[in-house]
């Protein structure tokens, strides 16, 4: 049976949203958050329980988001795109490694890409052994 | 791939956006597969033969690449 993601995560964001609303309710009277944190709590939790409302009761968005799910085309196109900005990504990181790598003041910014690039490589890996398993 | 949805859909009088509902499917998705741009999966194939009331065999017509 097809799952409808969309559906889940505005749901697990209204969620969000209001338990940090919650959080800043009980900060009115207990005063445990820095100001910060209080700025941070109110709007994200504003803004994210009025964007998962606005779009969880508009039925045009929903059957949109819920053909663009099924739709085995656009499913595919979508895993096109990723797969080939995902191959770009790693060329140009690949790229600027070596070059940030050849300037002695600019070299840690060459390592800091290169791990980015091996866990990367790892999660590829441990990905491609649970598709293989998979299939 | 050649295939015959495109004369199916006429017979049976039906707009590209509603057989694109019946199927479950986007109006783009029977553009392309009327234009032959796109090759169904099994199971979309499976579902226009099922509501065609046809093998797929006759809708879906291959052609070797030689």
């Amino acid at each position: 049976m097809h799952k409808f993601y969309t559906k889940k995560y505005l749901n697990i964001s209204l969620i969000l949203g209001v338990t940090s609303i919650f959080i800043f309710s009980i900060d009115l009277y207990l005063n445990f958050l820095n100001d910060f944190l209080k700025g941070f709590s109110m709007s994200f939790g504003f803004s994210l329980t009025l964007i998962s409302l606005i779009l969880l009761n508009s039925p045009k968005y929903m059957k949109k988001m819920e053909m663009s799910e099924k739709d085995e085309r656009l499913v595919m196109i979508k895993d096109k795109q990723l797969s080939t900005a995902y191959s770009f990504h790693i060329f140009f990181s690949a790229v600027l490694t070596v070059i940030f790598g050849l300037n002695e003041e600019t070299y840690m910014i060459s390592v800091a890409i290169a791990s980015i690039l091996l866990v990367e490589g790892l999660f590829l890996f441990l990905i491609g052994l649970y598709y293989k398993n998979k299939y | 791939m050649k295939n015959e949805l495109e004369r199916l859909r006429k017979e049976r009088r039906l707009s590209q956006e509603e057989l694109a509902d019946i199927l479950e499917v986007s109006r783009q998705t029977i553009i392309s597969l009327e234009k032959g741009k796109y090759n169904p999966s099994i199971l979309l194939a499976f579902k226009i033969a099922k509501y065609f009331n046809q093998t797929i065999e006759a809708i879906f017509i291959y052609e070797s690449e030689q």
